[in-house]
């Protein structure tokens, strides 16, 4: 069980360093957090660092190249594009992991 | 190697100090390199010669060498390493997001620490003489190493992201921020000379930094008293009084600097060009620094 | 150059910048105690860690604005980056307590440790006392000129994320859309030349001209236009007998014939060496009258 955040380009991942602390980025880190101890194995990637990701699954990169930084953020489950134009809840992703195993 | 870090608020002639006794050291026979971390740098004005972001050697004076740092020209490296292989890949305006969210001061900051830790750590030198920035900037490029290898540790430790990329992108590690901070501290390697003119706001300035600085375990300071008036030039009222003023903030620092102070007139042009910086060697103490 | 008077009331800024050891503190102390001394209600902000206006002003300068006991319409503060981070951290912190469960929380709080922070929490107190209406004038006593920049140029970095973000489609909140109408209000400011003032200060020698050209380029380039140049420590022509004097006399005559090409469109006001230390109010209104008083400086500024 996989899931593969593509995020922004910020410089945290709780957005505190930018103007004002982000809450959907918060909460997305939560439930990551919570998936994580439920033996799901979650990444985040940003451009900047970790290219080969976006570049590697072909619906996040198709999507970029039609619709650029607006296409971000997307979520991928079991390697298959799930959510885009914004963050998941922790509700979904549980929902959508279920669906795939 | 010995460590001189020169250090006071600017416009008291710390550079100009620092070069002197650079060029002195040099042609003293001692692999020299001189190093500014100061963004607003004017190392390139008093050599009068372009100076890079590695050492660069100085046409006038044998075995010496000089570094600028330039903390934006860094991190725009490491913005490019990231984002060169995406050209070409994803469309324009993204990359320029990308630029865009890369080009923070916090990203300026690391990278511009992360050069200076590197540049300690240059064997070919006997000694390497520092001109840092004014003396808050200082303090903060040494209270650095605590606070960012606190963050690169704990990055490392979760996602392997630090505020400016992959922490394995940066050039030095923690074990050579920890390294730097106890050559830093340690008074046999390293010398710290504080640059203050004799009156009344640098001399509080330059106590001030020198307690912190002992806060923070580094015992080992010099002062140099620099802009003196000569005696025989201070003949008219308004001289007399500005030297009258000055030997009163002469007395005053001395007592707080037991392991040593010096002094040096105020010269009759501004300290550019070797020849100048030459002229000025003649007042620094190389001995003091104990420098083989 | 043309310069409206702006009205009596109209808030006024004032940045004086420029390398450090030229004077900066003393000019700001300069301006501030001018204003207050007009009656206007006048804060001075030192970014300074070292707090040097205090030592001039002889008073106490905290992390809060503090009036100064010898000029009623005079107050002072420093912005100390490790109150503004602890500050900015608790206020987090506290209100993620009501929103998120404990570890959130606890991860919240390792992140705040990060050294971004500092940026973050001095550029909002920055802010604070930039947009503030508490005081009819604000006088910025900034740090050495790289510094300087990042400080100012911070505005257009935050505002150009947020830009960035909405521009992603993605939404922005009402927290993010609070601060986006701030930080445009703050650009607005510092770009308007009537209300706001940036003066470079500067000594006549080669270092401190190149420098504050170079730094009030980069300026205009971000639509910040410099009005004010102000060269201080300049010898007394009749004190300047001895040789090693009439030297350096000759070589600031030289350099003050430069300074004018430097910086284009502004006003160049000389300040001279003084006797003492410029310690004490006396002192400062005697350097404040050399460089803001009578002449067109005055008229133009409405003081």
């Amino acid at each position: 069980m996989r899931v593969d955040v593509f995020d922004p380009e910020m410089c945290c991942s709780t957005g505190l360093c930018g103007p004002a602390p982000d809450e959907a980025l918060i909460r997305m880190e939560e439930a990551l957090q919570r998936l994580r101890q439920e033996g799901v194995e979650v990444s985040r990637h940003q451009l900047s660092r970790d290219p080969q990701a976006f570049l590697g699954n072909e619906e996040v990169y198709r999507r970029i190249l039609s619709r650029g930084s607006s296409a971000l953020p997307m979520v991928a489950v079991d390697g298959e594009l799930r959510f885009e134009d914004g963050y998941p809840t922790y509700e979904e992703l549980r929902t959508a992991l279920q669906i795939t195993t | 190697m010995r460590y001189l870090f020169f250090s006071g608020k600017g416009g008291v002639g710390k550079t100009s100090l620092a070069c002197a006794t650079a060029v002195r050291l040099a042609e003293g026979g001692r692999r020299t390199l001189i190093v500014t971390t100061d963004p607003a740098s004017n190392l390139a004005d008093v050599f009068e010669q372009p100076i890079g972001r590695k050492p660069t050697p100085i046409d006038a004076v044998e075995h010496l060498d000089a570094q600028e740092i330039d903390a934006e020209e860094a991190a725009r490296i490491y913005r490019e390493k990231a984002i060169g292989p995406l050209r070409g890949l994803l469309p324009e305006d993204m990359l320029r997001t990308m630029v865009e969210q890369m080009s923070g001061p916090c990203t300026v900051e690391i990278a511009g620490f992360d050069e200076f830790v590197a540049s300690m750590f240059h064997d070919e030198y006997d000694v390497i003489v520092f001109d840092t920035a004014p003396t808050g900037h200082t303090l903060r490029l040494l209270e650095l190493p605590s606070a960012w290898s606190a963050h690169i540790e704990e990055s490392a430790k979760g996602s392997g992201q630090t505020c400016i990329g992959p922490v394995d992108q940066l050039q030095t590690s923690k074990e050579e921020y920890d390294r730097a901070m106890n050559l830093l501290r340690d008074g046999d390697l390293t010398h710290f000379v504080f640059v203050a003119q004799p009156e009344r706001t640098s001399v509080a300035e330059t106590l001030r930094a020198s307690a912190e600085l002992r806060g923070l375990g580094i015992a080992n300071q010099r002062l140099i008293m620099n802009g003196v008036i000569p005696e025989d030039a201070a003949q008219h009222p308004f001289f007399a009084s500005r030297r009258a003023m000055q030997l009163a903030q002469i007395e005053e620092i001395s007592r707080s600097f037991p392991t040593g102070s010096t002094t040096v007139p105020l010269l009759d042009g501004e300290v550019k060009g070797v020849a100048m910086l030459r002229r000025l060697g003649r007042w620094v103490d190389v001995d003091a620094y104990a420098i083989s | 150059m043309s310069m409206r008077t702006p009205s009596p009331d109209a808030p006024r800024r004032f940045f004086f910048a420029g390398k450090g050891g030229v004077g900066k503190t003393t000019m700001a102390v300069a301006a501030a105690t001018f204003h207050a001394s007009g009656g206007r209600r006048t804060l001075l902000v030192t970014t300074d860690p070292a707090a040097h206006i205090g030592r001039v002003l002889e008073c106490e300068v905290t992390d809060e604005p503090q009036p100064v006991r010898a000029l009623p319409d005079l107050a002072a503060a420093r912005i100390d980056p490790r109150y503004e981070t602890r500050r900015y951290k608790e206020m987090v912190l506290a209100e993620a307590r009501g929103r998120y469960p404990p570890d959130t929380v606890e991860r919240m709080e390792e992140e705040l440790n990060s050294p971004c922070t500092e940026e973050v929490a001095v550029f909002r107190r920055f802010l604070d006392y930039l947009l503030t209406d508490r005081y009819e004038t604000v006088v910025f006593d900034t740090a050495p000129t790289g510094h300087t920049l990042r400080l100012l140029e911070l505005p257009l970095s935050y505002s150009r994320q947020i830009a960035a973000k909405a521009a992603g489609g993605q939404e922005t909140s009402a927290d993010e859309d609070a601060e986006a109408k701030r930080m445009q209000k703050a650009l607005q400011l510092l770009r308007d030349p009537v209300r706001t003032t940036f003066a470079f200060v500067v000594y006549p020698e080669a270092t401190p001209i190149a420098e504050a050209a170079r730094a009030s380029a980069e300026l205009r380039e971000i639509g910040l236009a410099t009005s004010l140049v102000l060269v201080n420590q300049v010898l007394p022509a009749e004190a300047c007998v001895h040789p090693l004097f009439r030297k350096r006399h000759e070589m600031q005559e030289r350099y003050l014939g430069q300074v004018p090409r430097n910086f284009p469109g502004a006003e160049v006001r000389e300040v001279h060496l003084q006797e003492r230390d410029v310690i004490g109010l006396e002192a400062i209104l005697r350097v404040a009258h050399e460089a803001f008083g009578g002449g067109s400086y005055a008229a133009a500024h409405g003081s």
